[in-house]
């Protein structure tokens, strides 16, 4: 028997980086019905529906201007505060969403995973795709807010630089995915690592430049403990220039954003090196 | 005929017990292991998976060394106790997870249904669910774009098609998501035990559709099920797995009778320490023994000959004979009655007087070939659940061979049933 016949050869060992791209878009149908079951079951059986993808940035919002904006008297300066600490929160969410639902893939997704073979990468890549629909239309109500606030007071707040926004937004999902790649295949064996992230991750939030207050003010203010914390973290360079983008208030640093992106891109790749390793045996372990 | 499916020394080691922290170190020497290119330090330890002994070890093999290959169009039972490793090698095949040593080469694209309806959502509809579990078993859309109205016909859903499945009754989901793998047409199939939910109409349509896709289109299908007429039915090749081992390969029928003797080996217990029985115990089975037309000792017997059945007792309080009613029958393995006797319905009584022994006389063993099991039931002046004294399954194995029952020159088929003679005739 000729041995270059076999279409598929199943051994213990596989190379680092094996990841089948072809596969993965053989499967590309799959990909397409598992964000349509996110998308109709996401809100079946409410009463509002999808209006709660406007309601919750609204409420955020309002709630961040009341704390960081009245209480805390970190209001951004020159730009209404209602839009400041509406576009901010809509594009960490989306981070934090992706990445927390792809840091727990295996154990969520342990039944389907069990019993049919198909490319792994396609439930991370669906998480990203069901949460790129939700951010997409969160961003629709950002920009009718800031068209809003132009009638109203005549100051247009989307700067020039948004031409960019494409690139800042493929960087957060790497980012998000890369993070969550690596973080689901260490928590199949070691769940503790799964407790330390659900609840730092939110905790997050509040030292990351964009989202109380734009870095430069943040910087000034942060106690001196605290301000590696703004300064390393690669995704507040991403939120404030987000900011900068669509509300005016906020920074745009290329060296910031090359930053972010090598960090971006190393973790994916570690991400799917140890997510290829776990995805083979992790049925064992889980 | 060409080989699909080769398997070389396929093994797979399991930690027993807790995965924890604990396992931290052992991660660390196992990598150590691989980095520096020597073999898995725990597989050495590992024994043979056997169920029902305590192990020594923490290591366990789930499978060890197990070689065969699969021919084109060949549907392969595999069959074996639980946790002889069934699942794990279906596992393996699938992908699900991987060999721990060995290979396995495969030509084709490869379908499995470990489970059917794998990853349906009860909120979406049962159209929106036959492309969700389609695509996830790897079919493309306008493949099932194609089929859709066959699979809801062999479903048998038509009129549910846009309810959410979470109002279908469990049959119904099985019904659906068959219907779906049903139509994958994957070169190779690989299927658990699916098809024990659903009515028989529908268990009978799945085998049929089946049997279709191997002698229509020359598919080769590997099927685990622990019901042995059903793999009889479907299969033409058979594997028996026992504790991680290949006992035997070869045809379907010699595999479904190893299987047998190795179950029956297991609970070879004398009959009179066995405690799966009821009743009150005033009297018990203590022993049984098949004899020929000559008195000689013997476990099988030519269909249509004599068989002579010795019942041995047990007194355990003082009983009356007289009023004794003694029930046998013969059963398939799943304890279906194939033929009974009951000693008040022949008008056979007992002497007060008599030893604790009595014999069952049967001058024509009309039964089909097959291997029967025999049911005793002992009970005092009615055959009611408070008179019943003893009652016990498989106190033997009686196994019947084929004979010319019909004809000189025909022997007849192997299947569980009674044999009555009768001709067919033309007006």
């Amino acid at each position: 028997m000729d041995k270059n016949n076999w279409d598929k050869i199943i051994k213990s060992r596989r190379s680092l980086f094996s990841v089948d791209f072809k596969k993965i878009w053989f499967y590309r149908d799959l990909l397409r019905m598992l964000v349509f079951r996110d998308f109709v079951i996401y809100y079946k059986q409410t009463i509002l529906g999808p209006t709660w993808f406007f309601i919750q940035p609204v409420f955020i919002a309002v709630i961040n201007l009341f704390i960081f904006g009245k209480l805390a008297g970190l209001g951004p300066e020159g730009v209404p505060g209602f839009l400041f600490y509406m576009s901010g929160p809509i594009l960490w969410q989306y981070f934090q969403d992706t990445f927390l639902k792809t840091a727990s893939t295996f154990t969520d997704n342990q039944a389907v995973f069990g019993k049919v073979h198909f490319p792994r990468l396609i439930i991370p890549l669906t998480i990203l795709i069901s949460g790129l629909l939700k951010f997409g239309v969160q961003l629709c109500l950002l920009i009718i807010t800031i068209y809003y606030y132009y009638i109203q007071t005549g100051t247009f707040s989307i700067r020039w630089e948004i031409i960019y926004f494409p690139v800042l937004l493929l960087i957060i999902m790497t980012m998000s995915m890369g993070f969550g790649l690596l973080v689901s295949s260490l928590t199949t064996k070691y769940r503790d690592l799964k407790f330390l992230i659900d609840f730092s991750i939110p905790l997050l939030r509040y030292v990351t430049p964009g989202i109380a207050t734009s870095y430069i003010v943040f910087i000034n203010t942060l106690p001196k403990e605290l301000i590696p914390f703004a300064k390393y973290n690669p995704i507040g360079y991403l939120i404030d220039s987000f900011n900068f983008m669509f509300v005016g208030s906020g920074s745009f640093d290329w060296v910031h954003i090359m930053y972010s992106a090598s960090f971006a891109i190393a973790s994916l790749f570690a991400g799917i090196v140890i997510f290829n390793q776990v995805e083979k045996n992790f049925m064992d372990t889980v | 005929m060409s080989t699909v499916i080769q398997i070389d020394n396929l093994s797979k080691i399991y930690d027993l017990g807790l995965v924890g922290t604990g396992t931290l170190s052992k991660d660390l020497n196992r990598t150590w292991a691989k980095l520096t290119g020597k073999p898995d330090p725990y597989a050495k330890i590992a024994e043979l998976n056997d169920r029902t002994k305590k192990s020594q070890s923490n290591t366990v093999y789930a499978l060890k060394n197990i070689n065969f290959s699969v021919e084109q169009g060949e549907i392969l039972g595999i069959i074996g106790r639980n946790g002889a490793g069934k699942s794990t090698l279906l596992k393996i095949l699938s992908e699900i997870t991987s060999p721990s040593s060995g290979s396995i080469k495969i030509k084709g694209r490869i379908a499995s249904l470990l489970e059917v309806g794998t990853g349906m959502h009860p909120e979406m509809t049962a159209r929106q669910n036959i492309y969700l579990n389609g695509s996830l078993m790897g079919m493309r859309r306008y493949e099932i774009k194609n089929k859709l109205d066959e699979i809801i016909a062999f479903a048998g859903i038509e009129k549910y098609v846009d309810t959410p499945v979470k109002r279908f009754s469990s049959g119904m989901n099985v019904r659906l998501g068959f219907a779906v793998a049903a139509f994958l047409e994957p070169e190779i199939l690989v299927v658990d035990e699916v098809l024990a939910v659903g009515d028989a109409e529908f268990q009978k349509k799945a085998i049929g559709k089946m049997q279709d896709i191997s002698k229509g289109e020359g598919r080769t299908i590997l099927f685990v099920s622990h019901n042995m007429a059903s793999i009889r039915h479907l299969c033409n090749s058979g594997i028996v797995l026992n504790n991680g081992e290949i006992s035997y390969q070869g045809s379907i029928n010699s595999a479904v009778n190893e299987y047998l003797s190795i179950n029956t080996e297991q609970d070879n217990i004398p009959i009179i320490k066995r405690t799966d029985r009821t009743g009150n115990g005033n009297i018990i089975v203590s022993d049984v023994t098949l004899k020929n037309v000559n008195n000689e000792i013997i476990d099988t017997v030519f269909c249509g000959e004599y068989l002579k059945i010795e019942i041995s007792l047990n007194k355990k309080r003082d009983v009356d004979f007289s009023t004794m009613i003694v029930a046998c029958s013969l059963t398939d393995i799943y304890q279906n009655n194939i033929a009974s006797w009951v000693s008040d319905e022949m008008e056979s009584n007992f002497h007060s007087s008599m030893q604790n022994s009595f014999f069952l006389e049967i001058p024509n063993i009309n039964l089909r070939p097959n291997t029967y099991f025999l049911f005793i039931q002992i009970s005092f002046g009615s055959t009611q659940s408070d008179d019943i004294a003893d009652s016990i399954y498989n106190t033997k194995k009686i196994t019947i061979l084929s004979s010319n029952f019909f004809s000189e020159n025909k022997k007849i088929r192997s299947s569980y049933s009674a044999l009555i003679k009768a001709n067919f005739k033309t007006k």
